[in-house]
């Protein structure tokens, strides 16, 4: 295990971009884990100045309630960042157990799970999601709950497939043939072969899901404030006066979605690479 | 002789698409027999393959045994449902590949892939089965067995893979081994090695093995006995002595004959046998060997079991020319 690790840090650090994608990455998710150490304000504290430009005092200035934009940035990054973890988990963890028993019971079971994942599929994503925002109480753990109900049919259809090809295997009849119990041999042996592919998947749900609160925290529909997030620190560029005059409000935030974003989709292409051992050289 | 351990009793398998049934294998019948090594012979596409993995059943979704049974020990393992059909998988009867590449789960070490079916069937502690495996990889001629333990599949050898595998189906001592053309991804040293390996378990642990191949050259190197499989069915076995020496089926005689050896002239051709394996053979009625049969043409006569004694049998027509073969 130790060599193999190894070999996949070794394939992995070939993608210099993603290494320096991770480096980065790593730094924004200690910036959000230590937000209540490191930030300087907290993120619901109102200070004296009013929407004031960058300063000593405010390095990124402060909003129209007076709070520190760059504490709440960091408040807002963990929001985040917790959304699309958790809503990953989520789907991650429906997708794999559906496809599993989807690939492994041919028939009927296959026939009803599929039919379903290509209804919710077939759904109008973000309509789905407005709808379902609007009928939950909107807050951190429905968009959690609705994104990791959305986004688990890919992972699903593609644990499927592998199972399917999985099943044709030698080592699978060599299983069987050896007594072993089926429970066993779906979750302990077929399982961990599904498990590059489903981590790389994994990481373009995550950064899709950020994306997605952040739209929907920008519609008002997803993290409400005064809790900060990512989507809902760009609302107020809705108005035109802050789009045109106030930049500190906005442009930072966005910043930050496009980096994490970039970030997390370079990581996740060049760990598809680190975990193929076919790109050993 | 001591009774058959298996017994496998005018097995018909068939498979499905749609709603279309196509019998792949019918009247497959033989015997084996505690610490004998059987081989089971044919061209590629009889069924010889197929009758093996309907042993353990693991034909797939595709087929089913649709006839006959397969008795081990007297218990018939066709109707045996899978709980109890996992306590003879494994335990009872245990199986090898034909695919090297493919028979072990790539993403776990050799150790733990050996262990988990003694833990599972021995109820074996970690430790102990570790202990067993390494013997057992050294038993089969693995060099350093603490070494490829902590392999993958993916860093042995073709050899060394098959040889693990077999250190695999052996682990739980099984009374059965069935090895489905275990050396033909192989060379032929290695082959050689392998087939003394299986000899060799054979010995010592009175293992019945069920041998299947296509090569007749590794027939009569193993088998004790030997049945000839045509066209989803039998049509010859006994001893391999007597099958090897005194073919009566044309179809087995062919088979001799194209195989290639050393002495022979260079300028001459190969013997192959005329034509292919009749597509739908099952629908066939009579000898389903006929057109490709060097007697087809003068041969009138229906195939029935012809006791050639000595427990030799062949499906054939009797031979009316001589009229030799009924009377003995």
């Amino acid at each position: 295990m130790q060599s193999n690790l190894r070999h996949i840090a070794r394939r992995f650090l070939r993608h210099r971009a993603a290494a320096v994608c991770l480096v980065i990455l790593t730094v924004l998710i200690l910036a959000a884990l230590l937000a209540p150490w490191i930030s300087p304000y907290g993120p619901t504290k109102v200070t004296k100045d009013f929407s004031k430009g960058p300063s000593a005092e405010h390095l990124l200035g402060t909003d129209q309630s007076g709070r520190d934009v760059l504490s709440r940035l960091l408040y807002a990054m963990r929001t985040s960042l917790t959304v699309g973890l958790m809503a990953t988990l989520i789907s991650t963890a429906v997708g794999v157990l559906l496809g599993l028993l989807s690939g492994y019971f041919s028939g009927w079971v296959d026939r009803c799970i599929m039919a379903f994942t290509d209804m919710v599929m077939s759904f109008p994503y973000i309509l789905l999601v407005l709808v379902a925002a609007a009928i939950f109480e909107p807050g951190m753990w429905s968009i959690i709950l609705i994104l990791g109900f959305v986004d688990w049919p890919g992972v699903a259809r593609l644990v499927r497939g592998n199972v399917l090809s999985l099943r044709e295997t030698n080592f699978f009849k060599a299983d069987i043939a050896a007594g072993m119990p089926r429970r066993y041999i779906l979750f302990s042996e077929i399982l961990p072969n599904t498990i590059a592919p489903v981590l790389v998947y994994a990481t373009s749900v995550f950064a899709i899901s950020i994306l997605d609160e952040a739209a929907l925290s920008f519609l008002g529909m997803g993290v409400l404030p005064p809790t900060p997030s990512l989507g809902n620190m760009l609302n107020g560029a809705q108005s035109i006066t802050i789009l045109t005059s106030k930049p500190w409000l906005w442009v930072p935030a966005g910043s930050l979605i496009i980096l994490l974003v970039v970030c997390i989709n370079f990581v996740g292409d060049a760990l598809r690479d680190a975990l193929d051992p076919r790109n050993d050289r | 002789m001591t009774d058959p351990i298996l017994e496998v009793r005018d097995l018909e398998i068939s498979f499905f698409s749609g709603k279309k049934r196509t019998p792949r294998t019918d009247g497959v019948r033989f015997s084996l027999y505690p610490g004998e090594i059987l081989c089971l012979v044919g061209e590629s596409g009889c069924g010889k393959s197929v009758t093996a993995l309907s042993i353990l059943g693991l034909l797939g979704d595709a087929g089913r045994i649709t006839g006959g049974e397969i008795l081990f020990d007297g218990q018939d393992l066709v109707r045996l449902p899978e709980k109890e059909l996992d306590r003879v998988r494994g335990n009872e009867i245990s199986m090898i590949f034909q695919d090297i590449m493919y028979s072990m789960n790539p993403v776990f070490r050799i150790g733990d892939q050996l262990t988990e079916g003694m833990r599972k069937h021995l109820h074996m502690a970690r430790p102990e089965a570790e202990q067993r495996a390494v013997e057992l990889l050294r038993k089969t001629g693995i060099r350093e067995p603490e070494k490829a333990m902590r392999a993958y599949p993916h860093q042995l050898s073709g050899g060394m893979r098959q040889r693990a595998m077999i250190a695999m189906a052996v682990a739980c001592r099984p009374r059965i081994l069935i090895a489905d053309e275990p050396t033909t991804a192989l060379d032929a040293t290695i082959q050689l090695q392998i087939m003394a390996l299986l000899r060799r378990l054979r010995d010592e642990e009175n293992t019945a093995v069920l041998l299947i191949t296509h090569d007749i050259g590794v027939v009569a190197e193993m088998a004790d006995r030997v049945v000839v499989m045509y066209a989803g069915q039998c049509v010859e076995d006994g001893t391999a002595e007597s099958v090897l020496t005194a073919p009566r089926h044309p179809y087995t005689r062919a088979l001799m004959r194209a195989v290639p050896t050393l002495n022979m002239d260079r300028s001459e051709r190969l013997y192959s046998i005329p034509g292919q394996v009749p597509e739908d053979y099952h629908a066939l009625s009579g000898c389903r060997f006929r057109d490709r049969c060097p007697n087809g043409q003068r041969c009138a006569g229906k195939p029935v079991w012809l006791d050639l004694g000595g427990g030799h049998r062949a499906y054939c027509a009797p031979d009316l020319a001589d009229g030799r073969d009924q009377d003995g």
